[in-house]
């Protein structure tokens, strides 16, 4: 009986085209990737049903120049009026706030707004969007 | 050779694994910037984008506002829809919109913005 035995021959895979790939496909995820931090707000679509409370939310209107009313008085800095949000709510004057923008007032001036008053420490703080008819 | 092979292939992991896959809307928007939120979204696939001028897109894809209700309608009751808007458009338009999202069935949308470190 004859047993064939194969010689194994020694390939050398060639290592220049697995780079090429590799290249290609290194610049297309540089490319297509995106490596922006994004902050979700979370805002309901329609009614909320907030708790019936004893103290009423204080609304605060945002302006289209991005000013901030709050009974009857505008604030041009935020601070000052975080500052006056958050001695009422210690006082149990106010249960929220919520941050009612003007039709006019842009989404920038809006976010602007809720941004720079979670900052100064106002919360719980939520955006009217208007859908709810308490629109003055 | 091999060194060079080698760092490209960890680039290579590391975009695949570090970065999310752009999913560009086929119109230019600047979202809004925050300094001060702290809550931080890994970007959703879907994403409803809406233009400066009022257009919208989902998924990448363009639709009109009467598209919402069929595009969106097996989106699950309890995921937020994650927005992508321009930061120039209007709170009217943006209250419009909302009406027409909450008739197609979502409750619960999270405006997506730019962290900015102040």
């Amino acid at each position: 009986m004859h047993i064939e035995t194969f010689e194994r021959r020694k390939h050398t895979i060639s290592l220049t085209p697995l780079i090429d790939v590799v290249f290609i496909l290194l610049v297309f995820f540089m490319l297509a990737t995106s490596f922006t931090d994004w902050r979700p707000i979370t805002l309901a679509t329609g009614t909320t049903e907030a708790p019936a409370s004893e103290t009423p939310p204080a609304v605060v209107r945002v302006d289209a120049e991005g000013g901030l009313n709050y009974e009857g008085r505008r604030y041009d800095s935020p601070r000052e009026l975080a500052r006056r949000l958050n001695r009422a709510r210690d006082n149990d004057e106010i249960s929220a706030v919520i941050v009612q923008p003007d039709a006019q007032a842009t989404l920038d001036v809006t976010v602007g707004a809720l941004d720079a008053l979670s900052g100064a420490g106002v919360a719980p703080m939520s955006l009217a969007t208007g859908s709810n008819g308490s629109r003055p | 050779m091999l060194p060079l092979i080698n760092i490209v292939f960890l680039l290579l992991i590391f975009f695949m694994l570090a970065g999310v896959l752009a999913q560009n809307p086929p119109f230019e928007l600047t979202a809004p910037d925050t300094a001060e939120t702290q809550k931080a979204a890994q970007l959703q696939r879907q994403v409803l984008a809406v233009a400066a001028d009022g257009r919208l897109a989902f998924a990448g894809e363009p639709i009109e506002r009467d598209g919402l209700a069929d595009a969106l309608a097996d989106w699950p009751d309890d995921k937020p829809l994650q927005i992508r808007a321009d930061g120039g458009i209007k709170a009217e338009s943006l209250t419009g919109l909302f009406t027409a999202l909450r008739r197609a069935g979502i409750s619960e949308v999270d405006l997506l913005t730019r962290h900015q470190d102040p």
